[in-house]
């Protein structure tokens, strides 16, 4: 038998049952949120000039849009004379927004239009310290980061070895890099961001248990167009699978996990090619020469990673196969037990149509909001929402300790460790590393006033 | 082909039926009442302005974009009892209406508006509502009703949950 001080005293407070609370999620929305680089959606959204469209800085409405010098802006969605909002639409193309209370107008954030201007205010105010609220703004192979904070850190500094993993087997900008197609989707996890967001950092343990149907249910079937991608590669000794904690222990914690790496990834992707034909056959040999090419100094070199987070809520799945599309995921907080999540389709912008096409169908089989996949990780956390705020059950942490201690520990096979190390910190495909490192950084964020 | 009170009757009562099926979970009864090349979709609703692109045109991201195949394999992943977002199985209760059947392309074709409310119970717990429409293309061979065609529209943007049933 535990009593609760019991259970308490012996969890490491990991991440601290305040970190689910009202307070905690309030004062999260200061010291994370504002503080962070936070992804807002994908350059191929808005092509041509005075294109936009909507997103969340968490909990923020922003309008995303291409100005008529062709840059890419961030606005909060709040008019600066009552704060009515000024886009209600998903996506559009618009010159300039008025807003519908007043009809004060806005051009490229700056306010253009004040009704009545000269006469009631008296040809006194000073439009130019009315524009829109802009938020800082940095695109990186096409992915679109804004952030509150005028003194953050660069977003070069603030990926850190996120960069490499992220530029190698995402962006692949010299393949064209990506392309998100219309069609997004929204939907509510009744759950804090947090348990989402540290799931796709490094949570592959719960593969297994959570997502066995889908693998029960592919062996009794005789259609696999969604089958041996990513999770369900086969294993083998020779093509170990490993998690990676970027910026470990020293700066922001990106996660990054179904780190594969020997043959049986690549077979794998050869032979869906083969099945989709002599086209998808010579993209995917000149996307992995490509690659090899600019990783010749790894002799051993990851495949890819397939699943990861950038803190704190951009979520990335489907990587780790060239036939799987590539999910942009948000998840947006919407208070202490609530999540928006919204899943762009990436696809490889030069690949062929036939393979683009099944890009897609994949990640909307998978990890999609009526996926075969994601509703069971909903269930999940909607079973943890069930306890996270109630009497006594939120007084009691979380647990966190696997294989705490064996950090150090390389996991590679022993005739590997001679090799050039990748960056980040590596770690087992089954691991908390990056979990505790999510956290940790999260605390540093939380005890700065 | 005119659609006389008779057949209005049988196609109102064909998706009565159907309905019932997925409100008592006869999964594979329900996947019966398709033909072998129907098309299901489910685009996701977005507002644009501006431009005539919208999401609900053909590839798109959308929430199905199933064939028969794909179907049976979510039917049959649901049925390994393992499928925690269907474990227990969800109580739904189902209202068809405002059935309007046309004449389709071709001759023993129908083009058939319904319009939807689902309420979805899990475990005594949550309760969701999901409300749409649907356009059916239904097809009778061999004088049997078989649906050729779904497109699903939610009204809902932001779905209160993840979808782990039928519509």
């Amino acid at each position: 038998m535990v009593t609760l001080a019991q259970a308490i005293n012996t969890s490491r407070q990991v991440a601290p049952p305040e970190a689910f609370s009202e307070a905690g999620y309030q004062l999260e929305q200061q010291r994370v949120f504002r503080r962070s680089w936070l992804f807002v959606g994908h350059e191929s959204l808005i092509p041509a000039k005075s294109d936009y469209f909507a997103s969340y800085m968490a909990e923020d409405p922003v309008i995303v849009q291409r100005d008529r010098q062709g840059e890419v802006r961030v606005f909060l969605n709040r008019c600066r004379h009552r704060g009515n909002a000024l886009n209600v639409h998903d996506r559009g193309n618009a010159v300039a927004f008025s807003c519908s209370y007043h009809g004060w107008t806005y051009s490229d954030g700056a306010l253009t239009g004040v009704p009545m201007v000269r006469d009631a205010y008296r040809g006194e105010l000073d439009r130019s310290a009315l524009a829109l609220v802009e938020a800082r703004t940095q695109v990186y192979g096409g992915l679109i980061f804004a952030s509150w904070d005028a003194d953050i850190i660069s977003l070069d500094e603030y990926l850190g070895d996120a960069r490499w993993w992220l530029e190698h087997f995402l962006l692949r900008d010299d393949l064209g890099g990506l392309q998100v197609i219309p069609g997004q989707q929204r939907y509510i996890v009744p759950t804090n961001w947090k348990l989402p967001a540290e799931n796709f950092a490094g949570d592959y343990y719960h593969f297994a248990a959570t997502h066995g149907s889908v693998l029960t249910a592919l062996a009794n079937n005789h259609d696999t167009r969604i089958a041996a991608t990513g999770a369900t590669a086969k294993k083998d000794e020779n093509s170990p699978y490993f998690c990676v904690a970027a910026n470990h222990k020293r700066g922001v914690a990106h996660g990054f996990y179904e780190v594969s790496s020997g043959d049986a990834p690549r077979a794998q992707d050869m032979a869906i090619a083969g099945r989709l034909g002599a086209e998808a056959i010579e993209w995917v040999h000149e996307r992995e020469r490509r690659l090899d090419e600019r990783l010749k100094s790894f002799p051993k070199r990851p495949y890819s990673f397939h699943v990861a987070n950038i803190f704190p809520n951009f979520a990335l799945i489907g990587i780790g196969s060239a036939f799987y599309g590539k999910g942009l995921i948000l998840h947006h907080p919407r208070g202490a037990n609530r999540t928006e999540a919204w899943v762009w389709c990436a696809v490889e912008k030069n690949a062929p149509e036939i393979v683009k096409k099944h890009q897609r169908f994949v990640l909307m089989q998978r990890q999609a909001a009526a996926g075969m996949v994601a509703p069971d990780d909903h269930e999940n956390f909607e079973r943890i929402n069930e306890t996270l705020s109630t009497g006594l059950a939120r007084e009691l942490p979380f647990h966190y300790d696997m294989a705490i201690g064996h950090e150090d520990e390389d996991p590679r096979p022993a005739e590997w460790c001679s090799q050039p190390a990748w960056p980040g910190k590596l770690g087992p495909q089954v691991s908390e590393i990056v979990q505790r490192d999510f956290y940790r950084h999260w605390n540093q964020m939380m005890a700065k006033a | 082909m005119t659609i006389t009170p008779e057949l209005h009757r049988q196609i109102e009562l064909f998706l009565y039926a159907e309905a019932l099926a997925l409100e008592d979970n006869r999964l594979d009864d329900w996947l019966e009442y398709f033909d072998d090349d129907v098309h299901y979709w489910m685009p996701v609703r977005e507002t644009i302005e501006g431009r005539s692109e919208g999401a609900a045109s053909a590839d798109t991201f959308s929430l199905f974009d199933d064939d028969k195949s794909s179907l049976q394999l979510r039917v049959l992943r649901i049925k390994t009892g393992n499928a925690h977002a269907e474990v227990p199985l969800s109580v739904t209760q189902r209202l068809i209406t405002n059935i309007i059947p046309l004449p389709g392309a071709e001759v023993d074709m129908f083009n058939v508006r319904s319009t939807f409310m689902v309420y979805q119970e899990r475990r005594g717990l949550h309760g969701t509502t999901f409300f749409g429409a649907r356009q059916d293309v239904l097809r009778a061979k061999t004088g049997t009703l078989r649906i050729a065609r779904r497109k699903i529209e939610l009204a809902q943007a932001v779905l209160p949950t993840t979808v782990s049933i039928f519509f």
